[in-house]
Order: C-alpha cells, then structure tokens, then sequence
C-alpha cells in the first residue's frame, strides 16, 4: 500500500512540473512585463533594458521558468508584483484566508444537505420529497453561478433590507469595519450559498443514484434475511458503501468548485485568490497570476491524490497494484 | 424479483414519462434554434444601434426597454441567443469530436497509443482548467472562436476518458473476440462491432458536452472574454453588471431574461440528456420496503407435526400468478428439494418463506406456517426476530451475499447479537467457531468478502445462517456458478451440519441430479405449480408427471450415438507442448494432444484449469511461449496473416456466455451470416437460413430478431449457427452448457449432433459439465493446474480413471457413477 500511494505521489509530481511549465509559457505568451514602461517617455530604453537584465527578463522563456521554479522550490519565493511592487507572497498572504474560508464553508454547507437528501431520496424512491428534489437539482445545474449571484443580491440584499429596514446579508467584501463573527457570517453568507448550489444539485443526485446502486445489491437481502431492521440495513450496510464513490467526487469536485469560486468572489467582490486572480490577469500582473495558477494547479492534483488515497483506505476492495 | 410498478402520484422520473421529458427539452431548444435562425428577421432593431433613450422603460416599441446607451433589449435577447447557441454548439461538436476520437484511438489501438493519450487526459483533467483557459483567453484576446477554443479544450478530456473505457470493455467483450476468431480485421470490427456499441453513447455525450458549453460560454462572457460586438446572453450580463444594472430599476428587463434563457437552455439539455441515459440504460427499480398486501386476515397459531407448511399458497404479481396454489410440507430435520426451470416461481416461494416478499407481490391466498405459526399473518416485527434466528437463507448469489467493506466475522457476529444478548466478545469467538466448523480457518475470518474464493463464500455464508441454530434453512441455487467439485462440497458440508444441529433445509434448484442426491421429498414445480410431489427415490425412478420425465431426461442426457473408438482416422488439430505463463501463473504447460477427423474430443477440468487459456490459443486470440499447434497439419503460429484467415474460414468457435457472445446490435441474419461477409463468401441469404435451419431455428420466424429477443437456449443455438454456417472442420465449444439451465442440455446436444452429422464437423469441447461429456464425447483429456494428468476413451476414463484428481471431478460431476462403482 505504501509503494502504492508513493507511486501516485511521484506520478503527481511530475504532473505538477509539466502544468506549472505549462502555466509560466501561457502566461509569458500573454504579455510582456515591460511594456506598458516601454510606452512611458521618461523611461528610456537603457533603463528597461537594465530592468529586464535584473528580472532575467531578457533570458529565453524556459531559463526565465528554471529560475522561477527554484525559488518557489527552494525559497518560496514567487516573485515580484512589478504592477504593486511588493512581493507576490504576501499579496498572496492576505487574500488565502478568505478563500479558504468561502470554499471551505461551501463544502460543508454541500455535504451537509446533500448526503442526507440524496439517501432519502434513494430509499424514498419516486415519492413526492425525491420528485422535487430532482427538479430542484436539475434547475441548480442549469443556473449560472454569476446570475444565481446577481439574483441573491437582489434578493436578499436588496429588497429584503428595503423590507426590514435592516441590513441581514451584505453583497460585497468581507466585513465591515471592526464587525465581529456575526459580521462575518452576514457577509459570507450569500457568496457561500451562490457558491454552493450547483456542488449541492451534482452531488445529490451522485449520492442518489450512488445509493440506488447498492441498494438493489444482494447483501442488502443477506442483511434482511439475518433480521436486521430496515434502518439498520440503510445505516450500517447501505450507507457505508454508498458513502464510497462520494469520497472521491469530494475531491474531484474541488476543481470545480475552484472555478466557481472565481465566479463567485468576482460577483461578491469577495477578496479571495480568485477574485485577486482575475484581477491580475486583466491588469497585467503576471507573477501574481502564476503564482495563483500554480496554486490552484497544487490543490487540485492534491485533492485527486487524497482522493486515491482516501479511497484505498476505505475500500478494502482496492488493490495496490 | 420483478420491477415494481409507477407510484402514483410521481411526476418526473416514471420510465414511461421520460421520454416526454425529453420532449419537453428537444422543444425548447428547437424554440431558441427557430430565433436564432431567424434572428434578422425577428428583432426588431439593431441590437447596437442607439434607438431609444438611455433606460428606457419596457413600452410598445421596446417590450424589453433599453439600456444604458439606448440599446433595444430585445434585439440583444434576440441575436445573443443566436450567439449563445452558436458558441455552445460548435463547442460541444469540438469537444466531442475530439474526445471521440482520442477515446477511440485510445480504447482500439492501446498499448503506447493509450499510455500516452490517457497521459494526456490525466494531466487535463488535473488542471485547473478554467483559470489557465481564461489566460489563454486573454492572450487570444475576446471574441467567439477563443470561447469555443477554450470551452472545447475544457470538456474533450472527459468524454476522452468515458468512451475508451466503453470501447475496452466491448472490445474484450466475446462478441468482439469471436469476430477476431472469425478472422475478421481491425477495420470491419471497428465499423461492425466497436462503433455501433459506441456510438449511442456518443449522442448523450453530446447534450452533456451542449450542456455544459452553454453554461461556460456564459461564465466566460461574464468575465469579459466575450466578443463585445455579437453579444452572446452572458455578454448582456457582464455589461448589465460592469454597467451596474443594479442601481437602477432597469435590471428587471436586462438581467433578469439573458438569465433566465441561459438556465432555460441549459435545463433542455439536461432533460434530453437525462431521457437519454435513462434509455440507454435503463436501472433496476430498487427495492422498496413496502409491505405485501394481503387479501386474507391472519390467522391464530395452529399446531401442525410439521416445522413448516405451505397451503395453497398463491402469489401475483400484477396480472400473473409466480405461484399458483402450492403446497409444501417439510418436518424437522429433513431436507425437500424444490425443483423447477428458471421462472417456475422457485424464488418467489423463497420470499414468502423468509417473509421478505415486497411489493408489487401480492399473496392472494395461502398460508405459510412455521411449527404452527403463520407467517403470512405476522408484524414485520416478528418477522425479523424469526428471521436470521428460526428461518435463515442462503441466498442465490454467494458471490455477492456478503457486505464487500465489512470483514467476514463482523458479519457473522453481527447476526448473533441481533438475536441474542451476548457481548461482542462472545459473539466473535462463536462466529470464529462457525467458520471452523464449515472449514474456514481462525486465521482467515478478519478477511474481508473478495478474499476469499466463491467456495468460501458460499462456505462463510452458511455459516452465517446457521450461525443462530435455525430451526429451517433456505438455500437457494446453492450450486450455481460453483465448480463440480466445490459443489459435492458445499453439499456435503450442508448434510454434515443438518445432522448436528437437526435442521430442516428448503433446498430449491434448477439442476435436478445435484438436487437429488442430497433431498429426502422432492416436489417439481412448472409456471407456479407444483406438479409432482413426494420421496425423491420415487420421483427419480418412477416420475409420474411429464414435465418431471423431461427434466430428468433433459438433465442426464443419453448418448445419441456410440462413442468412435478407431484410432486410425487423420489428426486435424494437434498441439505439441504447447505452454504458456502469464505473469506468475502458469496457464498451459507441455500440453499436448490430438483431435482427429470427426472426432469429439472432450478437455475437462475445473475453471482455473486453464481451459480457456487453451481455447484462445487454438484459435490465435493468444499465442504459445512454446510449442506447436497444427491444424491440418500446419503450424498455426507460422501461418502467414492471410492463411490464418484462410484457416479460420475450417475452424471455429462457440463462447460460454451466448448473453456475452452475441452482439445485441445486430439481428440474428446479420449474426449468422457475418463469418460469411468477412470471408466474402457467395450466397449468403441461402447459407444463413441454411445454418439456422441446421440448429432447429426457423429462418421465417428468427432471422428478423435481436439477440434481446431470444432465449438463453435460442442464443446458444444461434451461436452454433454462427460457427457452421462456413461448414468449418473443426469447431472449438467453450463450456457450452455452464449458462444454460441444466433441461437445455440435451437440446443443445442434438442440435451439435445433427451439425455434426450433417457437416462432418470435430469437435472439441471444453467443459467442466461431465454429464455433457459423457453423452457427447469420444475421448476425453484431463487438465489441472494447465497440465494433462489423464486421457483416454470417455468410457474408461468416467468408469475406471486412474489419477486421484479425475475420480473426484466424476465422483463431484456424476454421483450415480459413482453409487453405481
């Protein structure tokens, strides 16, 4: 089992070379650090010159990349922001925690409405509750994150203040000056939900259909046949191999919802990585973006490998092989 | 048990609605398609024209109002849809071209074209892909072809990766390797076999690809990688949200209809999509705990001298009758085998007896009585204490009747401590004790289920039952899918444990001999009647009914003709030293042996004998390490591409599986006749109904269907067709009879008789089916661990073998032969 899990760590990693050599060409591709100085008449052209021999600028892509891989590797050094003049790890720094905090709440919230409802939904099978659930999950798929955004900020931000005369849910930032938890949580509730509704459709129709499969299987008779009550049946035996493939659709579904966090955070002006991401890439901020690239690139390899890893723990089934 | 009907009430996903859901979807989406097409001719503005004044409210001239510079929104909703459209389906069509035929390739050509492709998939699909696309979209620039580069480029590696895995499974499937045996190349089973199973997968994959294109063109276009002239539906939204829409009252006309098209769209996709799959395949209704119904009142205890009686027991479900009136009695301690062909209502009469019937069964009159209690009549609640601790089952499928992530003990003690109140300790030392006592050692029961060989597990799952000391046992096809040998065990074990414990077993079985030897009454049973009943001795030699003469003759077979004993015949297949290993386990090793004219040459032994190894080497599915094969005196492996085709045309086939072997795409006359498409053979409509004829199947009546529509026996039969209708000279049967139900023996060995007869075919016939052998073969080889360990006449090796090995496989495969030495 160890050789097992090291083999798909190697196999991560070279995977991680080739995306992040992948990420610092596309992104080399995409512009030129220098231009927009190379426009501004007080910059002559020594002077850029001098800059570009400084940065390594003037190196062909793949030293420029060997040089930029060493630091993050060795240092962890991602680089200068030549737009904000500061290093890019610390603008990096302050926008993790809430990112990790909207994607993390989001998972959460998923996994806590859509396990129980998909379960209910098998075992209830074609009843009224499992009927409008898929419905519910049908139109969650068909909603564009950004509109089901605009739409809840209407909604609740808007017309609900109007209503109550008080502000429950805030549509933009993070927090207020100096408000505390409850502060936070008006602030993070609607970018969450925004965020969640699509992982809650796909994963509660996964966990139904996942159920569904075992629950016609032959040791649900088995169980029966020894006596056992139905919600012993569902609960011990059912449950547990239902719950299997969901692990890994957790982790598959990080790349997803790393997406949507883009969306999402660029409609709640939600400053998270991806928000910083889209922004840096439009102005032209080119070692934030790979930096930020390169870290979306490390979670989702990451999560696909505790995936593997999860899976071979929970599923004495799987060989190492 | 049958597919429980509609609730009603339900209104999305009945079977029967689908479709319309389907239609639903295909409607509106031809709805946005007929806009988008006349989209000049609908809108009535340009949609970038300035035409009204900025925010115009929605009037008779504007239904939609204006924007901010004075755009009509309705000439935007109008030509966004084209644009949306547009960008959604080039897309999905990219993708899935793309991921079609990487899957293709990948899943037909294998080996390096695959490792590196599935590389490539692997490393897309690991990449965060929407955040690196939308670099590439800002190096590109806005505009519509880099929304479809990159929409495309986001969702070919999925479909890549779900259609090679479909086109490695079917490849493997015997359809696609008795093609192979046929001689046919790579490019008639792709046209033939792989695309056509494919290909309906292509078609959801497509709708999923629409689907998902539609919703990314809008997440690009809200980002601002959309063309700022053709503005697609998401496009309107970046602008009604750089624009902030939001401050004014405007945003009711401009946000809220882009939106609502896109999620339309999207949900129409989705609704084909899904009436699609569900088409396609089609899943079992799950088992619904609801109660049976029942017409009669319960009635109070009876004292009766028997443990369980059945009265007059009827079972519908719906309009037909699975039992009808069946009566049973079986004291305690004794066993009563209950006999029938699949479908005779066997099964259902098992869930009465374990009170594990669910709806849509209905009982509609009868009783089943327990030492004098009615279980008909009993709560659930009670039920359950019975179950498992009076009554226990052995279900059907030992292979599957165990909970794969739990270890066996577990399992086993879990069954006691729902039925007694012991500790957990106690309770793990006696489950460890019943695995002893059924022959599965201490060290062996924290394994869990796929550790341990089928015999095993039917072995941990008796235990399991009696793990209690039930009063009844129930054992349901105890035997099916187990070696000859495995099974003599398992039912020795169960009468070993019957005498301990005083059990009484309800043993029900389609296989008459195996059931007759170990049950004292025997009752047969024919579409839900019980049509002969009584001690099994009688009923064995003296059967009253019919149908009971037919299965005892159709289950031990008589030889049709006398086996050939001269020797001096011409070898026509011959294998010398033929070996093969594959990674550690031997599969063949120095095998050699002759088939000649007109000679049928039978290879037993149990499965991991390497039969199966020896039939795809004949054949040049697989090639010997080592050693020789000839037919006709050539070596086959010397034979150059175009003689071994030349070859296959005299030597051929016929799978195990006649559900696996038969591709369900294709009709019976495109089935039979296609050995004589591939080798290009003159008058094929004659010789097809010819070979059809020739195996007792009426072109008139056969030739138009699909497999679907056939039985397991008419499958077999069309296989045989398949492999005569070339009038080969030898024809290789892989374990012929191990799927049919054992009354389809003797019909299966009439039509190869009549073949043979006709045709002047050989044959050799791989099988662990003694029976089969003893009534079909001349002479008999017998392998173990890939090994010939004895050969010689069928009847001096069934009535005098010398090795230990063989007189266990004929003492498990022929137990009269056995009484009878």
């Amino acid at each position: 089992m160890l050789a097992y899990i090291i083999r798909k760590i190697l196999f991560s990693i070279i995977i991680l070379f080739v995306a992040s050599f992948v990420i610092f060409y596309l992104v080399s591709l995409s512009g030129d650090p220098l231009q927009e100085l190379a426009l501004n008449p007080r910059v002559s052209q020594e002077d850029i010159e001098r800059l570009a021999a400084t940065y390594g600028l003037d190196q062909p892509v793949y030293v420029q990349y060997g040089i930029w891989i060493r630091d993050i590797l060795l240092y962890g050094d991602f680089g200068l922001s030549f737009k904000q003049n500061t290093d890019v790890n610390s603008i990096i720094a302050a926008r993790i925690w809430p990112t990790v905090l909207l994607m993390g709440s989001s998972l959460i919230f998923t996994l806590a409405i859509a396990i129980p409802f998909g379960i209910y939904s098998a075992i209830k099978k074609y009843s009224l509750i499992d009927n409008i659930g898929t419905f519910l999950s049908f139109v969650g798929f068909a909603m564009p994150v950004f509109f089901l955004g605009l739409i809840l900020q209407l909604v609740f931000a808007v017309y609900l203040t109007e209503w109550l005369g008080v502000r429950v849910f805030y549509v933009s930032g993070m927090s207020s000056r100096g408000g505390g938890v409850i502060d936070l949580l008006q602030h993070l509730f609607l970018p969450m939900v925004t965020l969640s509704v699509v992982s809650i459709a796909t994963f509660t129709r996964f966990q139904r259909s996942a159920m569904l499969d075992v629950l016609s299987a032959e040791y649900l008779r088995t169980a029966r046949a020894k006596g056992l009550s139905e919600r012993t049946v569902y609960l011990k035996h059912a449950l547990r191999n239902a719950l299997i493939p969901t692990i890994t659709l957790i982790a598959l579904s990080a790349v997803s919802l790393i997406a949507g966090a883009v969306i999402t955070e660029t409609v709640f002006s939600w400053p998270g990585l991806g928000f910083l991401l889209i922004d840096s890439l439009y102005k032209g901020d080119y070692n934030v973006a790979r930096a930020l690239l390169l870290i979306t690139a490390v979670l989702t390899v990451l999560f696909n490998l505790l995936a593997d890893i999860a899976y071979s723990i929970v599923d004495p089934r799987v060989s190492y092989d | 048990m049958k597919q429980s009907g509609a609730t009603p009430g339900s209104w999305i996903p009945d079977r029967r609605r689908i479709p319309a859901l389907g239609v639903v979807g295909l409607g509106i989406i031809g709805f946005f398609t007929l806009v988008a097409v006349l989209a000049p001719l609908l809108a009535p503005y340009d949609p970038s024209a300035r035409v009204a004044p900025p925010f115009a409210a929605p009037s008779l001239a504007h239904p939609l109002g204006a924007n901010d510079v004075g755009n009509d929104l309705l000439s935007s909703l109008i030509f966004g849809t084209r644009i949306s459209l547009v960008v959604g389906v080039a897309a999905a069509v990219a993708a899935t071209v793309i991921g079609t035929a990487v899957g293709l390739a990948s899943g037909y050509f294998g080996g390096v074209t695959d490792a590196v492709l599935m590389r490539l998939v692997d490393v897309a699909l690991s990449l965060p892909f929407l955040p690196l696309m939308i670099v590439i979209g800002v190096f590109l620039g806005p505009g519509l072809s880099t929304e479809i580069i990159v929409i495309s480029s986001v969702i070919w590696a999925g479909a890549a990766r779900e259609l090679r895995s479909q086109v490695l499974s079917v490849s493997q499937r015997d359809h696609v390797r008795a093609a192979r045996a046929m001689g046919a190349g790579g490019t008639y089973i792709l046209r033939r076999h792989l695309l056509p199973a494919v290909f309906p997968l292509v078609i959801p994959q497509f709708v999923r690809a629409a689907n998902i294109a539609i919703l990314l063109e809008a997440s690009l276009s809200f980002l601002g990688l959309g063309d700022p002239i053709k503005q697609s539906w998401g496009t309107i939204l970046f602008y009604a949200n750089a624009r902030s829409a939001f401050l004014t009252d405007a945003w009711i006309w401009w946000v809220v209809p882009p939106g609502l098209c896109i999620a339309l769209a999207v949900l129409s996709f989705a609704f084909i999509g899904f009436a699609l799959e569900e088409r396609t395949r089609p899943r079992l209704h799950a088992l619904a705990p609801a109660q049976v119904r029942r017409s009669l009142p319960a009635q109070g205890p009876r004292r009766g001298d028997c443990l369980l009686e059945i009265e007059a027991l009827t079972i519908e479900y719906g309009e037909r009758r699975a039992v009808d009136g069946a009566s049973l009695k079986l004291p305690r301690g004794r066993t009563l085998g209950v006999v029938g062909a699949s479908g005779s209502g066997k099964s259902t009469l098992v869930f009465a007896v374990m009170g594990l019937l669910r709806a849509p069964a209905r009982i509609t009159s009868g009783r089943v009585l327990l030492a004098g209690e009615d279980l008909l009549g009993a709560p659930e609640k009670r039920l359950r204490e019975l179950r498992g601790d009076r009554v226990a089952l052995v279900p059907q499928t030992a292979m599957n009747a165990l909970n794969p992530i739990l270890p066996v003990a577990n399992q086993i003690a879990e069954a006691i401590r729902l039925h007694r109140p012991v500790s957990r300790k106690t309770a793990r030392e006696r489950a460890l004790e019943m695995l002893e006592a059924v022959g599965i050692p201490r060290a062996r029961a924290g394994s869990y289920p796929h550790e341990f060989s089928g015999g095993m597990r039917q072995r941990a799952v008796i235990a399991m039952a009696l793990a209690n000391e039930p009063d009844l046992l129930v054992v349901d096809e105890p035997t099916t899918g187990l070696d000859p040998r495995i099974q003599g065990e398992i039912l020795r074990l169960l009468k070993r444990l019957q005498r301990e414990m005083n059990l009484a077993i309800l043993l029900i079985s389609h296989d008459l001999p195996v059931v007759s030897r170990t049950v004292d009454t025997l009752a047969v049973m024919q579409e839900g009647r019980i049509v002969e009943a009584g001690p099994a001795d009688e009923i064995l030699s003296r059967p009253q009914h019919p149908y009971t003469r037919r299965l005892l003759q159709a289950a031990r077979p008589e030889r049709l003709r006398p086996p050939l004993t001269s020797t001096d015949r011409t070898p026509l297949l011959r294998l010398e030293g033929v070996s093969k290993a594959y990674r550690n386990a031997i599969a063949a090793d120095r095998i050699s042996f002759e088939v000649r004219e007109g000679e049928v040459v039978g290879l037993i032994g149990e499965s991991g004998a390497g039969k199966s190894t020896l039939a795809c080497m004949i054949l040049g599915l697989e090639r010997p390490d080592a050693g020789q094969i000839r037919f006709e005196n050539r070596v086959l492996n010397d034979l150059s591409r175009r003689e071994l085709r030349a070859a296959r045309k005299r030597l051929h086939l016929v799978f195990q599986d006649p559900y696996q072997s038969l591709p369900e795409h294709l009709r019976v006359r495109e089935i039979v006749s296609e050995p004589l498409r591939i080798h290009g053979e003159p008058k094929v409509e004659d010789r097809m109904q010819q070979a059809l004829r020739e195996v007792d199947l009426d072109p008139a009546r056969y030739a138009e269907r699909y497999p679907s529509e056939l039985s397991g026996g008419e499958r077999q039969r069309v296989a045989l067709a398949r492999a005569g209708v070339l009038q080969p000279r030898l024809v290789v049967l892989d374990e012929p009879t191990s799927m049919l139900d054992a009354g389809l023996r003797k019909d299966l060995l009439e039509s190869l008789e009549r073949l043979k007869e006709d045709l002047g075919v050989s044959y050799l016939c791989i099988t662990h089916d003694l029976l089969l052998a003893r009534a079909f073969c001349d002479r008999l080889v017998v392998l173990r661990r890939g090994r010939v360990v004895e050969r010689g006449p069928v009847e001096s090796v069934i009535r005098k073998p010398k090795e230990p090995y063989t007189r266990q496989l004929v003492r498990a495969g022929l137990p009269e032969e056995n009484r009878a030495t």
